[in-house]
């Protein structure tokens, strides 16, 4: 999958596993993605960022408080303390599901059950793994071999995921990123040339 | 379980590690239905004023910490 990566675009993948590790996310999205891909470079795709205005700082802070984590969960320690005083989760949870559906006590991302391809021990959400195909897609559509950064940022653009919701927070129209972007690619092409 | 049933028996010592703790899960297990409440709320209909006012909180308040959580649920 990643074979035509360059090595700094690897280090966006290596980098989100590192991200949402130190998060304690027990998968790897495209918000990782993005966090990453915003500490490489300088590149196209991070002068595009600085230029919109994107701080990675503060996407992670909102990654860290949005995002829940497995220790968010209500677990068999909760379970416990709260029999202590007289509070019975398995009820809360059987009346909880009676009217809401089977786990909705539990708000965490359904496909966590399934089987998922997995990098360094985390499952790859669905979305990041399109944004790597995308990217894919992004790089034969302007004609490069290898896959970079700027190819990343154009793939993670094209979805509506947790990466553009990131960049939504911060009032940047995703699509003004991605004509920064695209404008970037042309002063490198035209100074190539 | 066994441990469940120590803890419960001890928290009649006010112990405040056992108190704390159960305080701690309450107020997760309060995050947790008042969350699916807002979300069911929302889905069908509900403005944010009319949710505000049952949770006797302001419509800014409840705004502000379901927005953002509201943004991020659908998966991606």
């Amino acid at each position: 999958m990643f074979e035509r990566f360059t090595p700094e675009a690897k280090r966006i993948v290596t980098g989100g596993v590192e991200i949402a590790q130190h998060l304690h996310h027990d998968f790897l999205g495209t918000e990782h993605l993005l966090i990453a891909l915003a500490a490489t470079g300088p590149n196209v795709a991070t002068r595009a960022m600085s230029a919109c205005g994107f701080d990675p700082a503060r996407a992670r802070e909102d990654l860290a408080r949005i995002v829940e984590s497995p220790r968010d969960e209500l677990n068999e320690a909760d379970a416990a303390a709260l029999r202590s005083i007289g509070v019975d989760l398995d009820e809360v949870r059987r009346r909880t599901e009676a009217s809401f559906g089977p786990g909705a006590l539990e708000r965490r991302r359904r496909w966590h059950g399934r089987r998922r391809a997995r990098l360094c021990g985390l499952p790859f959400q669905p979305e990041a793994k399109k944004a790597i195909e995308l990217a894919l897609r992004e790089a034969i559509r302007l004609d490069q071999r290898s896959i970079e950064p700027e190819h990343v940022l154009l793939g993670l653009l094209r979805l509506d995921a947790a990466s553009t919701r990131l960049i939504r927070a911060q009032e940047i129209d995703p699509r003004r990123l991605r004509s920064e972007v695209e404008r970037g690619l042309g002063d490198l092409r035209r100074r190539g040339a | 379980m066994d441990n469940a049933v120590d803890l419960a028996s001890e928290a009649t010592d006010a112990d405040p590690a056992v108190g704390l703790r159960a305080v701690a899960a309450l107020r997760k297990l309060l995050d947790r239905l008042e969350a699916l409440q807002v979300d069911n709320a929302r889905a069908i209909g509900w403005s944010w004023q009319a949710i505000a006012d049952e949770l006797h909180v302001s419509k800014q308040a409840v705004h502000k910490k379901h927005r953002e959580r509201r943004l991020f649920r659908r998966g991606g």
